[in-house]
């Protein structure tokens, strides 16, 4: 398999995330999002000038992709708006204000106690009997609200729905920064292992398993451990995979692929699995406290980097991000690009007036400015590192699913891991190109670039 | 959406716009954040700095003249990529890629030590002019531009190129070591007329030949800088220079030509064009086969010329010819996302 060799890793001093790093903030504004995505939809609850109470359901769910969305906080919605979410489109959101004088332990952000072995480990005990029930178990996920995985995949509740029906064979939990320079996966492993190891078992056990799979790192041999002496503590059975991780194996189809030597099922836009479950510590950990403190999801752990300095926060969903660096005591003053996810795969936010999502794993804040693009040199290497086996530079140009030249280009199978663009020498952003690809955009829509760049594919290819 | 309220419309934020406030709106960028390697213009200096050893033998041998070439090359070079910017109303400051000089000095090592300076501005307005602007420059040109510029000289000033013996330097006083004691022909046309060119002269580079063509020793040193930074791919230039030395072997009992495998490999053009224009990213085949394959035609087609044609060196024009058919073996590849999923589904991870 081709992969981004060195690109993965961070080095040692960098992951010295320790655990009394942990925050949690308390903003004064929040802006919930109502459903995942813009193309999705929600039932909306709530009305301006409304009052709401923390743990309040604000939207139900309106698709089989979507999940309930609790409010955060007790206070008034000020209004319901659409707003930009990173990587474009609007999404309905509840703007709530917070009520004035609100105790501390009622307040935003709290969680079960940080330190919460005993909470998961009761809850350990009361799971083991739910044998064989993962429907129960996925009902349960979804109705406390857990979407802490990739945009790009279902909320667990609905996949695990999907495993339920299915035919699983592992349940695979990558416990390494999935991306370079992420350390959020890693820290969770370290720092709330009781949390994903029980979360783990429940849902291994739930479909009939023997015990999750774990999937370390080489060079971190301390999350391995973490994650044993947890799974003694709770009795839970595990299995270990240690990997030399290297870009893109944290990509879960990647990761199903090379665990149960299947390659994904056809569907688009997600060849999905049906032989693998892949749980992310985050999701894993949003279970564990969803069942132990008997709560919807109304906060989770961020990541937020700078070019020197990491943090991990709990935040609320909703939190405006804008306080959420001033939190952590970061300015986004000398900052050229802010980006919510991992390097590779996440969005550029174009604003500080963005908020957390559930789905947000952390932000990045570079001062660095985005490089400047040259014309596509043909130099292949975007050849050599796609890890699906595309001809990615032959994307450039290519303007939705109409183009005559997209059909022979199998843009259904990228996964969008953005390997490709790393290493292009001439910067292109491949990735902008393959989702217009897949995406029936007409060319007129993308004005002078396209054209400009069609004229550039013409000649080049 | 059933938002059974009002919907106030926002619009999204733009960014940087210049009304926001520092720290208030960032770039937007599409994923992914990080790179890796070199740009396109760091390469090209690096392929440039990569030149260093070649120019060095030259110098070694020849005195200042490859030096003088080249100065006056990479300066007509600049201006003549001025003009054309200012002609295609680009603006001057417009992104720069280094492009230009590189070709200007690739151009330089192909032409003989006594060749007249004005033939070198010649060259390098063709190469610069006709082989890259008016493609497009950078990322749109289809012929190596450094080689059609060479080829138009030959072409035009062929006599040039077949002059035997070295004329009087052309800046007396600052001759190099000079390839006295040689015989006064190119090692191809020497070999050509049935006389054996010792292999340790074509190492070192004692012999008559283009300023950049004739030390291997010295082109070794630039391809190990060149394959350890990365800068160009490998695959090509394992194939060629096995190709020429697997087919030369092949052909040599029927050919009158008196070329060991070897001697036809270190002989005139054909390691510089190895390590610098088979390997040229543009101007072959995007795919890893198809620069194998790219490659092993080129080393086909030199044979083909040099054994055809005699004495003439076909190296150049073998590059020239398969560039041609180039983009032609890049469409020829078609994605395999089942199988690279195989590859992955291998790895196995669960044991
Ligand atoms: S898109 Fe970029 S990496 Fe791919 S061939 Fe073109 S320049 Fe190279
Ligand atoms: S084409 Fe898709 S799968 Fe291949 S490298 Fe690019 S983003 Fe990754």
């Amino acid at each position: 398999m081709r992969t981004l060799r060195g690109l993965t890793r961070l080095k040692p001093d960098q992951m010295s995330l320790n655990g009394d790093e942990v925050r949690s903030l308390k903003p004064t504004q929040f802006r919930v999002p109502l459903h995942r995505t813009p193309g999705g939809s929600a039932e909306v609850l709530v009305s301006r000038r409304q009052e709401v109470k923390r743990g309040e359901r604000l939207a139900e769910p309106g698709n089989e992709s979507e999940v309930p969305v609790f409010s955060p906080v007790s206070g008034k919605v000020s209004r319901v708006s659409r707003l930009p979410v990173p990587g474009g489109g609007l999404v309905e959101h509840a703007e709530i204000t917070p009520e004035a004088g609100e105790d501390d332990d009622a307040g935003a952000g709290t969680v079960v106690a940080g330190d919460d072995g005993q909470a998961i480990s009761r809850a350990n005990d009361r799971m083991s009997g739910m044998i064989g029930d993962a429907g129960k178990l996925a009902e349960r996920a979804v109705q406390a609200g857990i979407d802490m995985g990739r945009l790009d995949e279902l909320p667990l509740g609905r996949r695990l729905a999907r495993a339920a029906n299915g035919s699983v064979e592992h349940v695979v939990v990558p416990a390494f920064g999935a991306e370079p320079g992420e350390g959020l996966a890693d820290w969770l492993a370290r720092n709330r292992p009781e949390a994903v190891v029980a979360a783990a078992g429940w849902i291994a056990r739930a479909l009939g398993l023997e015990a999750p799979l774990f999937v370390t790192d080489r060079r971190r041999r301390q999350v391995r451990s973490a994650l044993q002496s947890a799974a003694e503590r709770l009795s839970v059975a595990v299995r270990f995979s240690e990997q030399t991780i290297s870009y893109p194996l944290g990509h879960p189809w990647v990761l199903a692929a090379a665990v149960t030597g299947k390659p994904p099922g056809a569907g688009a836009p997600a060849p999905e699995n049906p032989a693998a479950l892949v749980l992310q510590p985050a999701e894993a950990v949003a279970l564990a406290e969803a069942v132990s403190g008997d709560s919807p999801v109304l906060d989770r752990y961020i990541e937020l980097r700078t070019d020197s300095a990491r943090h991990v926060v709990r935040a609320p969903i909703g939190g405006a991000l804008e306080e959420l660096l001033e939190f952590v005591g970061e300015s986004s003053e000398s900052a050229a690009t802010l980006v919510e996810g991992g390097d590779m795969t996440g969005e550029a936010v174009p604003s500080i007036h963005y908020s957390v999502r559930p789905t947000t794993s952390g932000y990045r804040l570079s001062a660095k400015v985005p490089p400047v693009l040259g014309p596509c040199v043909r130099c292949g290497r975007c050849v050599d590192v796609c890890p699906v086996g595309l001809l990615p530079f032959r994307f450039v140009g290519v303007t939705g699913t109409e183009d005559p030249a997209a059909p022979e280009l199998r843009a259904d199978a990228c996964i969008e891991c953005g390997a490709w663009a790393a290493v292009c020498p001439a910067r292109i952003p491949l990735v902008g190109w393959v989702r217009f690809a897949k995406s029936g955009v007409p060319e007129r829509d993308l004005g002078d670039t396209a054209q400009q760049t069609s004229v550039e594919k013409g000649e080049a290819v | 959406m059933s938002s059974t309220v009002s919907s106030e419309q926002r619009k999204p934020t733009e960014a940087p716009s210049a009304s926001a406030q520092p720290g208030e709106a960032f770039y937007l960028t599409p994923p992914p954040h990080v790179r890796r390697g070199f740009s396109t213009t760091t390469r090209q200096l690096l392929l440039c700095a990569a030149l260093i050893p070649v120019y060095a033998a030259a110098v070694f041998f020849f005195g200042a003249a490859p030096v003088v070439h080249a100065g006056v090359a990479v300066v007509t070079a600049l201006v003549v990529e001025a003009v054309v910017r200012l002609l295609r109303k680009r603006s001057l400051r417009a992104p720069w890629d280094a492009g230009s000089p590189l070709t200007a000095l690739l151009l330089v090592a192909t032409l003989p030590p006594h060749a007249p300076i004005w033939m070198t501005m010649i060259g390098v307005l063709v190469a610069i002019g006709i082989g890259r602007e008016i493609f497009g420059g950078t990322g749109h040109t289809i012929f190596h531009p450094a080689l059609v510029g060479r080829g138009f000289l030959a072409a035009s000033y062929g006599g040039v190129f077949r002059a035997g013996t070295t004329p009087a330097t052309p800046f007396p006083g600052l001759g190099g070591r000079g390839v006295a004691g040689v015989t006064g022909a190119t090692p191809l046309r020497a070999m050509a007329e049935g006389s054996e060119v010792p292999l340790e002269n074509l190492f070192v580079g004692q012999v008559q030949g283009a300023m950049g063509e004739t030390s291997v020793v010295a082109i070794l040193i630039a391809a190990a800088f060149v394959f350890a930074l990365r800068l160009v791919r490998w695959e090509a230039f394992v194939a060629y220079v096995v190709g020429i030395v697997v087919l030369a072997a092949a052909t040599s009992p029927f050919a009158e030509f008196a070329a060991t495998p070897f001697a036809h490999l270190f002989a005139g053009g054909a390691m510089l064009a190895a390590v610098f224009f088979v390997t040229d990213s543009e101007t072959t085949p995007v795919t890893r086969g198809g620069r194998i394959a790219f490659g092993l035609g080129a080393a086909a087609l030199t044979l083909l010329i040099r054994i055809g044609a005699g004495s003439v060196e076909g190296a150049m024009y073998a590059i020239l010819l398969m560039s041609a058919i180039g983009p032609l073996i890049t469409r020829a590849a078609r994605p395999q996302p089942e199988r690279a999923w195989a590859r992955i589904a291998q790895r196995r991870f669960e044991s």
